[in-house]
């Protein structure tokens, strides 16, 4: 029995490490994985268009931030847009986005480091925006896309109209 | 049985598990000893930092009379007509550590005159002795730098002076093929930091002195004809065992020892004189401060500026244009770089680099260099160069800018901006002293270096016509001249932006204008520039998507890519702000919107990002 007993521990020493690596990741803003609720509705959207047949649509995910803290500004909205491909050369020599499948404890055992709405809402659209800059890889979680046993995790890009 | 394999399955399962934990764990640690590794790598070679003379005297366990210096006192009863007097700018100076050597520069100026040269006391420190020297730099580069070693600190003997120190002989060779080799000689003094020579790899504030020596001298094996070099036909008459007259027609000779001898570079005009002649100077702050005539708070910041090296920049890049008729531009340049330095110390810019182009548009801070080479000023200046192909951007930004004196454009590449935008035009305008009129203008294109990551060439493209325009609307508004525009002839055309910068939103003036009459313009421009940025294959990609909302019937069937859409929807690009844009295009989520964000997407993210 004790041996089960130590395996044990080391496994949830394991898991600990592991979970403490991601924080650290996101604290580094290196990936972050955003979930969205894939519906429209007050402050959250989802603009879907398809470009040609063969293609996963084009996604535009939007969030409204608004925190009361924030400075008044016109600009509440992130977006990240998914798209099949990155660009026509990724299109041409045919090397999709990541677009994947795993199992749904996925969402369980990092609630913590999964940025929602709300976690946006406490932050501010400053700092959210920062965020987004910042990250070198974001990964979204639409969720009308899971399944009982799966969601799909697929690789976004932050997308805003900067000005000149 | 089973109760011993089902330990020994535990005891596995242990073992993987801890293995794995502290497998993870090491090698997290070694990044971390790699990474404290290159930084020792990076900075063992010397350090810069700021220091102050009683430091140094207390050091070296000296007092300030045993090293030479006088009390105010001391120095006014003892002044003769015929001694020079100098005094330290600040009690702060710069020490430049290397190896065992540490080198301490202060400041100085003479307090009985003021002359065409800047003074600094030099003190070299090396194993327990310290010299001392007074370098004396001529500002206008007339001579060569003057320096005196200061006797040693023995009480009753320390204005002792030994002038000079013999310059160190440095050869310059360039292989030549066939085993030959050009070679110049110099004579060089090493900068008092660190001795070093290269002027290109030298970091020290004080730079060395190159002059030239002799040269060039070529050398060939013994067995090879070196007149071939020059002129194909052998030379009956030479003699190869004595020094003799050739044909050559760089009136070059062979000595005794092999080598051949030529004319120097003044006598011979074909001959390269390389590298050149770096003079060093440091500029007094108060001096860049008068020169510049800074505000308070400018004059401030220089003077507790702690990065000499700046400083050292300022006063250097000052001087190479003070007696040159592009002074004034100089100044400009040299007031924005102090101000974009205020705001953020770490601000890259190379003043000196802004300068060496000739041109009136001024692409030297985005050109890449072979000792700063630079894979996104590679693609600026390749994106830069093609949009020099449309013919209605020549005929509005290259000859507007091209032509005239008084108005300049440079270009540079910025780590960010502030405003996160893509790039910013920065309007500097000389003014008559006595009229106020407007009479020159000097714009200055920041592209912000963090926002070109994914982003296509051609998108690139479309931000330099955006921010040319930018130029030359101001140059329109206040009628210095250039290109007139088809629909409105010049007077209008001031008037009319005019108008619209005094009615228009803080920083949207220009962009209502560009909505109202531009669009075309640039649309005209990206059209022309196209097959240069778009690859065939990815035109085919594009006109093959069919997810735009038509327009004309928005709850109808998707329509097709279209061309003519993509130019206008794309010119409108950095244009979202405008009244104009808000009031045609908005809200976010009309036909014309949506249409304007998918062909931005494809615009701005799926064609090549290459330039070639």
């Amino acid at each position: 029995m004790k041996y089960v007993i130590i395996c044990l521990v080391f496994f949830s020493v394991n898991l600990h490490l592991h979970s403490q690596n991601i924080e650290e990741t996101h604290r580094n803003n290196e990936v972050l994985f955003l979930l969205h609720s894939g519906k429209n509705g007050n402050y959250h959207s989802k603009w879907i268009s398809k470009r040609s047949k063969g293609m996963r649509a084009t996604i535009r995910y939007n969030y409204y931030v608004v925190n009361k803290n924030d400075t008044l500004s016109n600009d509440v909205r992130i977006t990240l847009r998914y798209s099949h491909y990155d660009d026509f050369d990724s299109q041409n020599s045919d090397r999709p986005v990541p677009y994947f499948k795993v199992n749904k404890s996925f969402l369980k055992r990092n609630k913590d480091i999964i940025i929602t709405l709300d976690t946006m809402e406490k932050m501010g659209y400053s700092k959210t925006k920062e965020l987004m800059q910042e990250a070198k890889t974001i990964y979204l979680i639409d969720a009308t896309e899971n399944t009982k046993k799966e969601i799909t995790i697929k690789q976004v890009r932050y997308s805003f109209l900067s000005i000149e | 049985m089973k109760r011993l394999k089902f330990r020994q399955y535990i005891r596995t399962c242990i073992l993987l598990f801890a293995l794995s934990t502290v497998l993870w764990n090491c090698q997290k640690e070694d990044e971390h000893v790699h990474d404290a590794d290159q930084e020792v790598a990076v900075n063992k070679n010397s350090t810069l930092t700021k220091v102050s003379f009683d430091d140094v005297l207390n050091r070296n366990s000296i007092s300030s009379k045993e090293f030479g210096i006088k009390s105010k006192n001391e120095a006014l009863s003892k002044k003769t007509s015929d001694t020079r007097s100098l005094q330290l700018v600040s009690n702060m100076g710069v020490q430049k550590h290397y190896k065992d050597y540490n080198i301490y520069v202060f400041l100085m100026e003479r307090t009985d005159t003021r002359d065409n040269y800047s003074y600094n006391l030099v003190v070299e420190e090396f194993q327990g002795t310290i010299k001392k020297f007074i370098y004396k730099y001529p500002l206008d580069r007339s001579e060569d730098i003057e320096f005196t070693e200061l006797g040693n600190h023995v009480p009753g003997n320390s204005d002792k002076s030994i002038s000079g120190k013999p310059p160190v002989q440095v050869y310059v060779d360039t292989p030549l093929g066939g085993g030959c080799t050009k070679r110049y000689v110099y004579n060089v003094t090493p900068c008092p930091c660190v001795q070093h020579i290269d002027p290109n790899v030298c970091t020290c504030f004080v730079r060395p002195n190159w002059v030239y020596s002799g040269g060039p001298y070529i050398s060939c094996p013994a067995n090879y004809d070196y007149l071939l070099l020059n002129n194909p036909a052998p030379n009956p008459d030479l003699d190869l065992d004595t020094s003799v007259s050739t044909s050559d027609e760089f009136g070059c000779i062979r000595n005794s020892e092999g080598y051949t001898e030529c004319p120097a570079p003044e006598e011979n005009p074909n001959a390269q004189t390389e590298p050149g002649n770096p003079l060093p100077v440091i500029e007094n702050p108060n001096v860049i401060a008068e020169a510049l005539d800074l505000t308070n708070e400018q004059r401030l910041w220089l003077d507790q500026l702690e990065n000499m090296n700046k400083k050292w920049e300022i006063g250097e890049f000052l001087l190479d244009y003070k007696y040159t008729v592009q002074y004034d531009n100089a100044q400009i340049l040299a007031r924005i770089a102090i101000g974009d330095w205020m705001i953020d110390p770490n601000y890259k810019i190379d003043l000196n680099e802004s300068f060496l182009s000739p041109y009136k548009i001024d692409l030297s801070l985005i050109t890449p260099t072979p000792w700063s080479p630079d894979a996104d000023k590679t693609k600026i200046v390749c994106i830069y160069n093609k949009i020099t192909k449309s013919p209605k951007f020549k005929s509005l930004f290259l000859d507007t800018f091209g032509d005239s004196e008084n108005l300049n454009v440079r270009f540079r590449l910025v780590d960010n901006l502030a405003s996160g935008a893509n790039a910013e035009t920065e309007a500097n305008l000389q003014r008559h002293p006595v009229t106020q009129e407007v009479i020159g203008y000097t714009g200055l294109i920041s592209i912000n270096r963090a926002n070109l990551v994914g982003r296509s060439a051609y998108s690139i493209a479309r931000t330099i016509i955006h921010e040319s325009l930018h130029a030359y609307l101001t140059v329109k508004q206040y009628k210095c001249g250039g290109t007139s525009l088809d629909i409105l002839n010049d007077t209008e055309f001031g008037e009319l932006i005019n108008l619209y910068h005094s009615t228009a939103c803080a920083l949207q003036g220009d962009h209502e204008f560009m909505y109202d009459f531009l669009v075309p313009t640039i649309s005209e421009i990206l059209k022309e520039i196209r097959d240069d940025f778009v690859p065939a294959n990815h035109q085919v990609s594009a006109e093959s998507y069919t997810h735009f909302i038509d327009e004309t019937n928005p709850s109808g069937s998707t329509v097709a890519w279209n061309w003519n859409d993509f130019y206008k929807y794309f010119s409108q690009m950095g244009l979202h702000k405008s009244d104009a844009f808000q009031f045609e295009v908005f809200p976010e989520t009309s036909p014309k919107y949506q249409n304007f964000l998918k062909y931005n997407t494809v615009g701005n993210n799926d064609f090549s990002k290459d330039c070639n």
